[in-house]
């Protein structure tokens, strides 16, 4: 077994020793767009995330995982601290490559998708790490819909990545806009199935550069969720790409592989505890 | 970031997110109905003295302290009669406080009620 898959299991168990039958965990239905319920006061949730991603116009492996702890503070105010974890390697020889960063966010929720016409939530993220003197603030603004047993979600994301050198700082601007639908299914009182699509297109400015290209990924999701646990699980190909004309000029494969993979999957799962 | 690089990123969003927004938009005809004078009489049956304002208590004490856990379901999405059984589960899980428990079944059976009438009605129509 892989290193990878070790640390993989090793988190499976250490999750299922959490679920909490006792109350539900605000549970999701995406693995790309966020949502804009906010948990109760003093409710708190743990997330693990994986993030496969794979192949790029030279040999890439890359997983990123993230271990999330979520408080509600007020109502409709919630935050998390977590921590995040990637691994990657750029030639199949070489020794795999670990990085790790902390991040905190904040959502603050608007309107509800259900009570009102439209859910709405803001979203703040920044992210820190030793890695180049790494510095990440993300912002976001949330929008989605219940309509009975389909769940809509459009998300608009921009954020600043900061890398701090000995003698220089470079910056990396992307913005992100991801829509999901997924259709739920109840197996029981507490029992959810979820079956939908995401889509999503991801470009970088570079600071100095601009406008390096654009990846556009979609593919579909399953969610799942009893009292007190969640999971979605997500497998996005790119499907199509855009690159400025340096770049199309350096790399004419028609996706936009230099910055972006060719595939990505998401695992998430929550527990409440 | 030069013009066209803007140009490039904007007609990208738009193309992208004025489907999704335009979705968004039609859907946000089904929220969670808020209460009527009409509503009122319907209550009263089940709780005399029943006001508008309590009604709209239990529902903005319904969305506070349920939506966190998990997306709100619609009243007509279960019968009357089967509101105050899953009130009184959730109870414990959403950390009522006193009084929100009544205030938040008043307003799904009221509601539910109102819902389930209109549909026999609508039903009787057209079975004519």
């Amino acid at each position: 077994m892989t290193s990878w898959c070790k640390t993989l299991v090793a988190w499976g168990v250490g999750a299922l020793a959490l679920i909490s039958s006792v109350a539900a965990a605000n549970e999701r239905h995406f693995a790309w767009n966020y949502e804009s319920a906010t948990l109760t006061p003093g409710a708190r949730e743990l997330e693990l995330w994986v993030t496969p991603r794979l192949d790029r116009d030279s040999f890439y492996q890359r997983a990123d995982q993230r271990l999330e702890v979520e408080l509600g503070l007020a109502e409709r105010l919630q935050t998390s601290v977590y921590f995040n974890f990637n691994l990657w390697r750029t030639d199949p020889d070489a020794k795999v490559v670990f990085t790790w960063s902390i991040s905190n966010e904040w959502k603050l929720k608007l309107l509800d998708p259900v009570a009102d016409p439209v859910g709405l939530a803001v979203y703040g993220e920044v992210t820190g790490g030793p890695a180049d003197g790494l510095l990440e603030l993300e912002a976001k603004l949330i929008l989605d819909k219940q309509l009975g047993p389909l769940l809509l979600a459009f998300n608009a994301t921009g954020e600043e990545d900061f890398t701090f050198g000995a003698t220089s700082t470079s910056t990396l601007t992307e913005v992100i806009g991801t829509a999901g639908a997924t259709y739920l299914f109840r197996l029981g009182e507490d029992t959810q199935l979820g079956v939908g699509a995401e889509v999503r297109s991801e470009s970088f400015f570079a600071g100095d550069t601009g406008y390096r290209g654009t990846a556009f990924y979609a593919g579909p999701q399953v969610t799942f969720a009893v009292k007190g646990f969640w999971a979605v699980l997500s497998f996005q190909p790119q499907f199509a790409g855009n690159k400025s004309a340096a770049m199309a000029a350096s790399y004419p494969d028609p996706l936009e592989l230099h910055d972006h993979e060719r595939y990505q999957a998401r695992l998430l799962a929550g527990i409440h505890f | 970031m030069t013009p066209r690089g803007w140009m490039n990123t904007m007609q990208t969003m738009l193309r992208f997110a004025l489907p999704s927004v335009a979705v968004l938009g039609l859907a946000a005809c089904a929220t969670l109905p808020h209460a009527s004078a009409l509503d009122v009489s319907l209550a009263e049956q089940r709780w005399p003295g029943t006001t508008v304002a309590q009604l709209e208590a239990g529902r903005q004490a319904y969305v506070a302290r349920c939506s966190g856990c998990h997306n709100l379901h619609l009243p007509d999405e279960k019968a009357p009669e089967a509101w105050p059984e899953t009130v009184a589960e959730m109870e414990k899980d959403a950390h009522l406080r006193p009084g929100e428990r009544e205030l938040i079944e008043r307003y799904l059976v009221t509601m539910s009620t109102k819902s389930h009438a209109a549909g026999a009605a609508a039903s009787a129509k057209s079975a004519h």
